[in-house]
């Protein structure tokens, strides 16, 4: 019952689209995602909404897929009683190097690590300094459609670890 | 002034104005301190997305474009 309760849960967060249109020289790209997200806190499992922006700082070199780049992270899980606000950063390291030894295609695969502190606040009053340490992985299906298979974080709130983990989907369209 | 500055400049104006009308819009229905903390980290969180939106429309000068982290 509580499994079917959590699942029914994390499909209704499944059901959350965010949509973005943008218009640029080359014409009109198109962008939508869906993502659930999962948290563990002191031994329970709930829904959350996990908000990522990262905007590029560093380019490593100009043919260099390694990048770093700053990010800010909003975590609201509302089931373990508390919401996170995180500012870090995200390095993103080239990868078609060990891929070209694979049958995988070199641009099709994403990898990715966080690191970021902030604040969280509770429900019940009260914050603490949190830090978050993860990592994920995305793996391009087709040109307009990636697969984020799995981003994996643990935040360190409140002198306990919280594991938080998401999967999800991105379609692309650009003409 | 570099272009780098300027544009850095340009999105943390972005910023301080939406964070302010976060803060403006949400500051009158905060009655305890924990509200007002989150009204704060909500509006600061938001401040960081337009100004992000806002550099990644006008690319920084070095930084290659497009990527999808």
């Amino acid at each position: 019952m509580k499994l079917r309760s959590i699942l029914a849960v994390l499909m209704l967060c499944v059901g959350a689209v965010a949509f973005a249109q943008t218009a640029d020289k080359s014409g009109l790209a198109f962008s939508a995602s869906s993502e659930a997200t999962a948290l563990s806190y002191g031994g329970e499992w709930s829904p959350a909404t996990h908000v990522t922006e990262s905007l590029d700082l560093i380019d490593f070199g100009k043919d260099s897929a390694s990048h770093l780049a700053i990010e800010g992270h909003q975590v609201v899980a509302s089931g373990a009683g508390f919401s996170s606000y995180l500012g870090g950063l995200r390095f993103t390291p080239n990868v078609s190097g060990l891929l070209s030894k694979t049958n995988i295609p070199a641009d099709s695969l994403g990898v990715y690590f966080d690191g970021a502190i902030g604040n969280t606040l509770f429900n019940a009053k009260g914050s603490n300094f949190t830090s978050l340490v993860g990592g994920g992985v995305q793996y391009k299906l087709t040109n307009s459609l990636t697969w984020s298979s799995l981003h994996a974080n643990l935040l360190r709130v409140g002198g306990k670890n919280a594991v938080e983990l998401s999967t999800g989907l991105q379609f692309f369209f650009s003409k | 002034m570099t272009q780098t500055t300027k544009a850095w400049l340009k999105g943390l104006i972005v910023a301080v104005v939406s964070g302010a009308a976060s803060v403006g819009a949400g500051i009158a229905m905060a009655r305890t301190e924990e509200e007002y903390k989150l009204i704060l980290s909500m509006a600061a969180f938001d401040a960081f997305k337009s100004m992000c939106a806002y550099l990644k429309q006008s690319p920084l000068p070095g930084v290659a474009e497009g990527k999808q982290a």
